[in-house]
């Protein structure tokens, strides 16, 4: 064969089978909605790992029992993104909060289908938002950057950003205004010590009140008062639950023992804390300032313990177990008495639950 | 050009032709199979134009790659199951090191300049440091810039164009008399990386396009090396620096593509060495240093000043000598060697800790080459001394490190050849598992592995074809893994020793090449390896006895190349099996398999019979294929690769 002829036609197959493989193009499959209305289930947000992608939303079917945990996937016909860290309830909508995706997920609370994706980018910047509250007609979302976005729920559009202390965590609403926790976390070791007081009417930060290092978890009691846990150092500074007076704005009490986090029961306070190696729950009573009891439900068996909740439809409690954060979590889910009811076997860190009778 | 080819030739005056006597040389090499080791050589890197050393190891045997992306991302790999810390990596003779993470960045090591990279149970040879002889693997890479030849003058040059901006331009001059020489290396490459890719999560995907992935590399350098009237073998002194600024694409997270993280890495590096001969002694004095600074900055980092810079320092240095001496011919062989290594690590404003490590390691060996068997025998002995600049008190460490190979000669028609080699190595833990932050351990104890691997391997040669088979059986027993865990909750981690690993597995690899005539040659390789490697560090965890993360059951490549005369094309493949994100074997952790494949078609012509061209075109990952090494690291889709080289 001609030397030439044969470099040309060994050239044009060269190209023709880069065209012939190149052609293929995989989409993936149409995915069927559904909207089924939710009953007799729990919904639980699995946080994921940071920059994963692998936050879910898992769906457990108590009768008969099943676990779906794609059931976001499912409904909306793709992922929930990355790092789940808020879902919460109001105005017959599921918001969840999205820290590393930088979005606000905005289901229908009936059924889960989607309504909306804001996403909380601002000039080019996540915001990494953390945590969310509501008031009336506005729902108030933490956000890393030192701000509180103020979501309109008509218009469901972000109206106003609210400047406030360095890494805003969670935050609540007491007496017209909003408390928000500053933790500061990002300047660690210098964290921040402050809690702010934001008057809803004119949505400006009207005060800071200094609680102690590194606030994060806060909420408010049945009396109104303001309760907030600065977490220290995780080190020598040790971490304290401090009580804020919404009538003048000021701590009024800081208590001497460790808290990790804690949720609302009735008129009690659950707080988690560590006993050397061991997760505890103390019974804290809202109404006399007083400890019922140090050690009220044993949850020796929850391997890595990432917090607790408490749900008024049902009067249950609800427990998680992160399972050494690498591997699939359980919620664990008790009486308000203490006693053990069942767990189960969800996603990637479980942090929230919603609770359909 | 004319007139550069012009110099060139008239300064060509005393080196030998190479031509078809290195053809036949390796020829004949190839047909003696290396049981313990595999082997790429510069012909086959130029085919193949990898963009980093990561891609090129990918084509050994029982390779897992973690690739964080395309050009200029990080890449790490691990051999049978045992991370890169279980690999030394030896450039030209000099141990690499980086004593604060462990482990080196294969995405930062250039290819133009490779002339041979050799992959393998640690094995002693009078190039090797004394340090390397107690990693589990050695990855040895030769390099131009490393290469003494007298009375020469030898030219490098290559240029690449490619996708998403990339640009590359190599040169390296040599020139030596009769006892003098000097090279001279330098290169710079850049790339805009934007590269469109499409994430599947689950059963979804998701496109885009990476962005913050720009790279501006310089490497350069100067090697001298003079061989004084009493030495027989040179004297060796390289000199290497690395200026590097990179954007850092990081994962890809859903719905937030914004991005501000950037790497600066400088480098410089000063080895030397020279080897001489005592009677039948043949001794080897080598030392190095290495500096290596990083800055690290995030624009998005929601602190007061919004930005987070941090600045990592290391000084790297060691001195060593290494000997061998024959008895009775070459019956008995005694190696050994000492080696003393200096490491520190500076985290400037941050924290005011500045770890240092001293390392004394000394190596007792005796190969007894008799006429049917190669008995090897080593026990190396490394002491250890750490501290930091807060408590200045010493930490000890003993370590021993047996070595046993014995591996037949060639039996038969078919060369037949089998081995076993055994080792109990172990690897330090690093400055960050040991101090960072609140994070760090000073209580760690080495991470200890200890391996067996039995091979097995035939070679023969025909008139106009000859073929090479190899089939490597391991055991490999990790314990002491040295994992991050929580410990009281997710703000506060800890480093502990806490992982066991199990892995078993089988490396086939199969080479066949076939001359009909002089015009045609077709060389076909194909390599598989299957690893079972499994956790065994709890049995109260979700992932006991299932296969630990990021280690592909099955991988694969198969590389085809044909020539007629002086063209030719190449396919080469990748295959990575399924495998998991986390040690937990569920499908919510599952990474998709992939299959990759690459086309390259080159013209080689040659003027005067001195001045080699090779022009070649290459379609990277011809399928567009979507996938991803790590979980959410997209890596590119097609694209393209036009490069020239000059060799003189």
């Amino acid at each position: 064969m001609n030397y030439n002829l044969f470099k040309m036609r060994f050239l044009i197959f060269a190209i023709t089978a880069l065209f012939v493989v190149s052609c293929k193009k995989k989409v993936s499959a149409p995915v069927q909605l559904n909207s089924t209305k939710l009953e007799n289930c729990i919904l639980v947000l699995n946080e994921g790992l940071f920059q994963q992608n692998n936050a879910h939303l898992s769906k457990i079917s108590l009768n008969p029992l099943e676990i779906n945990n794609l059931f976001f996937e499912e409904k909306t016909g793709r992922p929930l993104g990355d790092t789940g860290n808020d879902m919460q309830v109001y105005d017959g909508k599921i918001f969840i909060v999205m820290n590393v995706s930088s979005t606000l997920e905005i289901l229908d609370e009936k059924t889960g289908v989607s309504i909306k994706q804001i996403s909380m980018v601002e000039n080019g910047i996540p915001k990494q938002p953390r945590y969310i509250t509501f008031n009336a007609n506005k729902a108030y979302i933490s956000c890393y950057d030192g701000y509180v976005d103020v979501l309109d729920l008509t218009l469901l559009a972000i109206t106003n950003r609210i400047k406030v202390g360095a890494n805003p965590e969670q935050l609540a609403i007491a007496n017209d205004k909003l408390y928000v926790a500053n933790s500061g976390g990002l300047n660690f070791p210098n964290v921040d010590s402050t809690v702010s007081v934001v008057s809803l009417s004119s949505e400006v930060e009207t005060n800071k009140i200094t609680v102690g290092k590194n606030p994060g978890p806060l909420l408010v009691d049945s009396q109104n008062e303001v309760y907030v846990i600065s977490r220290g150092d995780y080190s020598s500074i040790p971490s304290r639950m401090h009580r804020i007076s919404s009538v003048s704005d000021s701590k009024i009490q800081s208590f001497p023992f460790e808290a990790s986090g804690f949720c609302k029961m009735k008129h009690d306070l659950l707080i988690s804390y560590v006993d050397g190696s061991l997760n505890k729950i103390l019974k804290f009573d809202t109404q006399n300032e007083s400890v019922v009891s140090i050690d009220c439900i044993d949850v020796s068996s929850i391997s890595t313990f990432y917090g607790m909740q408490y749900s008024t439809w049902n009067d249950k409690l609800y427990f998680f177990d992160a399972n050494g954060y690498v591997n699939t979590g359980y919620v664990f889910e008790y009486e308000s008495n203490g006693s053990f009811v069942r767990k189960f076997n969800v996603g990637l860190i479980p942090n929230k639950v919603l609770i359909y009778e | 050009m004319s007139l550069f080819i012009a110099f060139c030739s008239r300064a060509q005056l005393r080196e030998q032709k190479v031509g078809e006597i290195a053809v036949q040389a390796q020829k004949q090499n190839e047909k003696r199979i290396e049981l313990n080791s595999s082997k790429i050589d510069r012909n086959i890197i130029q085919e193949l134009q990898p963009e980093d050393l990561g891609f090129l190891l990918q084509k050994f045997p029982g390779v897992a790659l973690k690739s964080y992306g395309g050009l200029g991302g990080l890449k790490t790999f691990s051999v049978r199951s045992l991370g890169s810390q279980h690999t030394a990596t030896v450039l030209d003779g000099f141990l690499l090191q980086n004593t604060q993470v462990g482990q080196i960045n294969l995405g930062q090591i250039p290819t133009n300049s490779i002339e041979s990279l050799r992959l393998g149970t640690s094995n002693y040879q009078v190039l090797s440091p004394i340090s390397a002889l107690f990693r589990g693997n050695e990855l040895a890479i030769s390099t131009f810039e490393g290469s003494t030849a007298f009375n020469a003058v030898k030219v490098r040059l290559s240029s690449k164009f490619g996708s998403f901006g990339q640009f590359d331009e190599y040169l390296a001059l040599q020139y030596s008399q009769e006892r003098i020489g000097i090279t001279l290396h330098g290169k710079y490459r850049k790339s805009e990386g934007n590269y469109p890719f499409r994430l599947k999560v689950l059963n979804y995907t998701y496109d885009g396009v990476q962005k913050n992935n720009q790279l501006e590399e310089l490497y350069s350098g100067v090697t001298l090396f003079f061989r004084p009237n009493t030495m027989k073998q040179p004297i060796r002194l390289i000199y290497r620096n690395t200026f590097i600024d990179q954007g850092l694409p990081g994962a890809t997270v859903l719905y937030n593509s914004y991005n501000k993280q950037y790497l600066n890495t400088v480098q410089h590096s000063l080895s030397a060495d020279w080897t001489d001969k005592y009677g039948l002694a043949k001794v080897r004095y080598y030392g190095s240093y290495q500096y290596d600074n990083q800055i690290y900055t995030d624009s998005f980092y929601f602190n007061q000043a919004n930005l987070l810079r941090k600045v990592y320092t290391q000084n790297n240095g060691n001195l060593g000598l290494s000997l061998s001496k024959n008895k009775f011919g070459e019956l008995i062989n005694f190696y050994g060697g000492i080696e003393e290594r200096y490491a520190q690590l500076n985290l400037g404003n941050q924290n005011l800790i500045v770890p240092e490590r001293w390392q004394t390691y000394a190596n007792a060996g005796l190969k007894i080459n008799e006429k049917k068997f190669l008995l090897d025998l080593r026990l190396g002995y490394q002491f250890v001394l750490e501290r930091d600049s807060v408590d200045l008190s010493f930490n000890q460490r003993h370590l021993f490190a047996p070595v046993l190979n014995l591996e037949s000669k060639e039996i038969g028609r078919l060369n037949w050849k089998m081995s076993v080699f055994s080792a109990s190595t172990s690897r330090l833990p690093s400055f960050n598992e040991l101090y960072y932050s609140q994070v760090g351990n000073k209580q760690l104890k080495p991470e200890e592995a200890k391996q067996v691997v039995l091979s097995n391997g035939i070679s023969k040669s025909f008139k106009k074809w000859f073929f090479t088979s190899k089939i490597q059986i391991y055991y490999n027993h990790i314990t002491n893994k040295i994992l991050a865990i929580p410990t009281k909750n997710l703000f506060v981690w800890s480093i502990q020793n806490i992982g066991t690993v199990h892995a078993s597995g089988v490396d086939f690899v199969q080479s066949v090449q076939i001359q009909p005539n002089e015009n045609w040659n077709t060389t076909l390789t194909a390599n598989y390896s299957f690893q079972r490697s499994i956790d065994r560090s709890s049995d109260l965890s979700p992932s006991y006895g299932h296969q630990i993360a990021y280690t592909p059951q099955h991988t694969a490549n198969i590389d085809l190349s044909i020539y007629r005369k002086k063209t030719g094309i190449r396919f080469s493949s990748i295959y990575v099996g399924e495998r998991f994100s986390l040690n937990e074997n569920i499908p919510m952790n599952l990474l998709a398999p992939f299959y990759t494949f690459d086309l390259s078609i080159f013209q080689r012509f040659t003027i005067k019979s001195k001045h080699q061209f090779n022009l070649q075109f290459q379609v990277k990952n011809c399928a567009d294929v979507s996938y991803t090494y790590v979980r959410s690291f997209v890596m590119p889709g097609r694209n393209y690769l036009l490069s020239f080289n000059y060799e003189l």
